[in-house]
């Protein structure tokens, strides 16, 4: 199992409303997965948006901080690692420790967010 | 519920559009509730044994077993693997005795239509131990190809599955062979039932949805006499729309969803899973979206609840992946090869990931590869001298399941 959802429990259900956001249409751009795990939540986020990061408002039953995230993301699509190259970068971002409700997710990224219950 | 509606009103009202003209994203989880348990099997890969030969150093050819590649094993560890699936071609039937025991004495082989005839080193148990390095409590999908002989499949769920101690059921004990060849534990296998078998590659040698099924049933009835409780998953068409061609009809009498139907009848009480494989490619002049394939994928999953009036048969999505096709200008396959492991890429293997997890029928995925082809998450150099991983953050294919580790 991968270390940050070792203690994962189960999946749960994700509602998103904004442009973009409907995951059956083809125009669709943003997908989110939330997997519970025994101290929180990870949100599993996929911004395929070439060029605009998108403004996320979070709201769930309980109330979480935000422990740290971690976004995967290069300067064109078309960017990639080889040996010699490395236009793909991770960067690792530290959390806050008021109750999480919002966060900007950069354009062509891939983002897990890790949350504590509060 | 008062409180989170009373959140969304109010930040609601600070909302405007970003930058790009984007409304903000307003997203509403709701915890108590759970889609399904989390199984870590969602986020699996594939490994292939044709393409690992080059795992294996220098081994006296009197052993029984490979030694494997120091710095390959270096490179790789610390990946975690719930899930392994274990491919094998489909295309000739290879006896799997014949790939474990000592090196001089297996025969040569042909691994893939593109492999050429010769030694192999890396079998059956170097696989097993591959595997077992990385990760020792991973699970396996383990591909049968349902042309081979049911006696020896029946020996094969023996060898893997049963502890060396259980009395054997016929006069080898294929346990404990496989015990003395330093895989002591058995593993946890689900097993897939034939791969691509009307696929451009093995179709001459499954003529029919028919011939198929009976192959099927006879692996069915060899697994389950050594492992009363075996799973199994059946494979849905490899045609899944974006390589239909007219000619499929002609020859099967029936469209790529009969293949699936035609299972779900006849076997459907029998299998857990039935597999898909879909791949984004660029036929469309861009990628063909996960939300066409999500949408391709629910056509089986209510022909599974139509056909079986239940739920319990679950998708085994056991390839998944960027397929690079050639653009114009380019002169070769390979110049495309990097589409699989770009930002793009990644980024529509990362969706897929997410529409899996979020899928209450989609019970298991594989990516699709942890070395083969394009796909790799570490590549060799042409000399085959040396092996890189693509970077010291992995960044590779499934790049964006190991973000997570």
């Amino acid at each position: 199992m991968k270390r940050d959802i070792a203690d994962a429990v189960s999946v749960a259900p994700v509602r998103l409303s904004g442009d973009r956001t409907d995951s059956r249409a083809n125009d669709g751009t943003l997908t989110v997965s939330c997997i519970k795990t025994v101290s929180g939540l990870v949100l599993f986020i996929i911004n395929q948006e070439p060029d605009a990061e998108r403004e996320i408002v979070f709201t769930a039953k309980e109330r979480y901080t935000l422990d740290s995230w971690r976004s995967l993301s290069g300067k064109t699509l078309e960017s990639h690692n080889e040996d010699t190259r490395k236009e793909i970068t991770v960067e690792e971002h530290s959390g806050a420790e008021h109750a999480f409700q919002k966060i900007f997710i950069p354009a062509k990224s891939i983002c897990a967010l890790f949350l504590k219950k509060r | 519920m008062i409180r989170s509606l009373l959140s969304i009103f109010l930040l609601a009202g600070t909302i405007s559009a970003g930058a790009h003209g984007l409304s903000p994203v307003i997203m509403t989880v709701d915890e108590t509730i759970a889609i399904k348990p989390w199984d870590p099997g969602i986020i699996g890969i594939t490994f292939d044994q044709a393409s690992d030969q080059s795992l294996v150093s220098k081994t006296d050819a009197a052993s029984s077993v490979s030694a494997l590649r120091d710095d390959i094993l270096s490179l790789v560890r610390g990946f975690s693997i719930d899930l392994a699936r274990c491919t094998v071609h489909t295309t000739t039937s290879m006896p799997w005795k014949d790939r474990i025991g000592p090196l001089r004495q297996r025969p040569p082989q042909k691994l893939t239509p593109w492999d050429t005839l010769g030694p192999k080193d890396f079998g059956i148990v170097e696989q097993l131990n591959y595997i077992r390095h990385l990760d020792r409590r991973v699970k396996m999908a383990w591909i049968i190809n349902p042309l081979d002989d049911p006696n020896d499949v029946a020996d094969l769920a023996e060898f893997l599955c049963v502890a060396s101690t259980v009395k054997p059921r016929g006069a080898v004990n294929w346990a404990a062979r496989r015990a003395a060849l330093g895989v002591i534990e058995p593993f946890d296998v689900v097993w897939e039932l034939g791969n691509e078998s009307d696929g451009s590659e093995n179709s001459e040698r499954f003529p029919s949805f028919q011939f198929y099924i009976e192959r099927c049933q006879l692996m069915i009835r060899a697994v389950r006499s050594v492992l009363p409780k075996a799973k199994f998953a059946a494979q849905a068409s490899s045609m899944q729309g974006h390589v239909y061609k007219p000619e499929y009809k002609a020859k099967y009498g029936g469209t790529w969803e009969e293949f699936h139907r035609t299972v779900l009848r006849e076997i459907g009480d029998d299998i857990d899973y039935i597999t898909t494989h879909t791949y984004f490619g660029k036929s469309g002049g861009g990628y063909l979206p996960g939300s066409w394939w999500e949408n391709r994928q629910d056509r089986i999953i209510n022909d599974i609840k139509s056909i079986t009036g239940a739920n319990r048969i679950k998708i085994y999505n056991s390839e998944y992946g960027v397929w690079p096709e050639k653009r114009p200008g380019q002169t070769t396959w390979q110049q495309e090869w990097y589409a699989t492991h770009s930002l793009a890429g990644c980024l529509a293997v990362g969706d897929w990931i997410v529409r899996n997890i979020n899928n209450p029928d989609v019970a298991i995925a594989t990516m699709h590869c942890f070395t083969s082809g394009p796909w790799g998450v570490y590549k060799h150099r042409t000399t085959m001298k040396r092996v890189k991983r693509y970077d010291a953050h992995r960044i590779a294919p499934g790049s964006s399941i190991f973000l997570l580790s």
